[in-house]
């Protein structure tokens, strides 16, 4: 082939493969394909860790994640959502970013707790507002619970509500679940929760930080969520259905035109530098 | 469908278009989207920020009488100091504060969770049935820290590891791109379907 082919490939402009994906993307929007989606390691022990929990365990949920990343969140939370209420177990959830409380309340009114599983709030489930300063927030709900927060989500005092008098520290809670949208923060959940207080955690977050995760994978994080992909994987294993098939799907055809064009960009690559090599040779 | 949710799937649909329009060129209609999300996103945090942690851990307990609620309060003014050239100072003592309380709720954690729990984790993965697996991991955690022993030449059998050790670097920051990649598209996939469900369907045929 000759150099200006070469170039060419090394040179197509970012936004036509842009473009070329979002088209992919859109045959499953349209159209769901219903693509087969085997079940990972991690997301069996997240179903199994919670299913498995005795009745009347109460779950602490850091709740963090950002509305930014709506879509990568949404098939996770509403799946793990719908299987904690499923359950006899208790949970309540602060956040540990602005938006985690809003997501969780925007799944809550979707879900519908109370008409669907029959569960209370406030006996059941309480839902916290966002509380600042991060991992020394985290350690002081570990270490006096009631030390962080006075009122609920709502603004109402947390006095009122039965769950809240159940818990007092870490001794308390039978399991950690951590959502967020930083790849370090199992390093901070796992410093908090599991070396001071030998919690297991399991967590939600993006798909692109589950390399930082795996690490804690199974000894102190006996199962975790990563992107829409995990999120699908708990509605097959859990029998909610929700928006995970849809999503999973066309992400994977929209990968299609990025990995044909990686692959042309490198034979561009690779080729112009070949060319370039011979050229000087035959120079010399 | 509502007025108010008619209206918010059009103003969604328009910014999403016009945050797409980047695909393009960098345009006015792109750097308007842009500045309404960045002011949006700031006025949310400021809102969710008095109200969770100002409201709901300072104020509503100091008025039932937990006075010590006072000192994060009066922490948190201080660093406003900055504003003003001649008591900029003062702000050093709240950071300074924030800084050590910090870094004491973390250190303390840090090498039990992140050094000896990761070595403890290498050596558990030898008890599971997946053997070839648990070697792999030892290999890649030896030869990668290999890799960052600076203070020898990498020569000789430290060489052929710190090699060895990149390779497994290079593997990771690879799944790393992949992810990153994946998330992008999700996020991308989260739009589409907002514009043909909400917008489209909802909005515009009133499905």
């Amino acid at each position: 082939m000759s150099r200006s082919i070469y170039e060419k490939l090394r040179k197509i402009p970012d936004g036509y493969i842009g473009m070329i994906s979002i088209l992919f993307m859109l045959i499953p929007v349209l159209y769901p394909l219903g693509l087969p989606l085997p079940v990972s390691a991690p997301t069996k022990g997240f179903y199994q860790t919670i299913v498995n929990l005795p009745p009347g365990s109460i779950i602490c949920i850091d709740s963090g994640g950002g509305m930014a990343s709506w879509s990568e969140f949404e098939s996770s939370m509403l799946a793990m959502l719908k299987l904690l209420l499923s359950k006899p177990i208790k949970w309540f959830s602060w956040g540990t970013s602005s938006d985690g409380p809003v997501m969780t309340d925007i799944l809550l009114k979707r879900i519908d707790p109370a008409k669907t599983f029959g569960k209370v709030y406030g006996k059941d489930y309480l839902t916290l507002g966002y509380i600042g300063a991060d991992e020394m927030t985290i350690a002081a709900v570990a270490a006096n619970t009631h030390s962080v927060a006075s009122v609920d989500f709502f603004g109402k005092s947390l006095s009122q509500y039965p769950l809240w008098n159940e818990v007092n520290n870490a001794k308390d809670f039978a399991l950690i679940i951590s959502i967020s949208g930083s790849c370090t923060n199992m390093d901070v959940e796992s410093r908090q929760w599991n070396a001071i207080y030998g919690k297991k955690i399991l967590e939600i977050n993006m798909a692109c930080c589950s390399p930082m995760s795996i690490n804690y994978f199974p000894s102190i994080m006996p199962g975790g969520l990563w992107g829409a992909k995990g999120g699908t994987e708990l509605e097959v294993l859990s029998g909610f259905p929700g928006p995970g098939a849809r999503l999973t799907d066309a992400s994977n055809l929209g990968l299609i035109p990025f990995i044909v064009f990686l692959v042309l960009g490198n034979i561009g690559y690779i080729g112009t530098k070949y060319l370039m090599k011979e050229e000087e040779g035959a120079k010399k | 469908m509502s007025i108010g949710e008619i209206w918010a799937a059009w103003l969604f649909a328009l910014f999403s278009i016009a945050i797409l329009s980047y695909l393009w060129k960098v345009n006015i209609v792109y750097r308007l989207a842009e500045a309404f999300s960045v002011g949006s996103l700031t006025a949310h945090t400021l809102i969710t920020t008095y109200t969770g942690t100002i409201e709901g851990v300072c104020l509503k307990p100091l008025i039932t009488g937990e006075v010590v609620r006072i000192v994060p309060l009066l922490l948190g003014l201080l660093v406003f100091t900055r504003l003003m050239r001649k008591y900029a100072w003062v702000s050093r003592y709240p950071t300074a504060i924030l800084t050590g309380v910090g870094t004491g709720v973390m250190f303390g954690a840090t090498f039990d969770a992140q050094v000896l729990s990761q070595i403890g984790m290498t050596a558990d993965a030898f008890k599971g049935a997946d053997i070839l697996g648990a070697v792999v991991i030892l290999i890649g955690m030896a030869t990668v820290l290999s890799y960052f022993i600076y203070t020898h030449e990498h020569k000789g059998p430290l060489g052929i590891s710190a090699r060895i050790g990149r390779v497994f670097a290079m593997f990771s920051f690879g799944l790393n791109f992949a992810g990153e990649l994946v998330w992008y598209l999700t996020l991308m996939v989260g739009i589409l379907i907002a514009m043909v469900d909400t917008w489209i369907k909802g909005a515009i045929l009133g499905l």
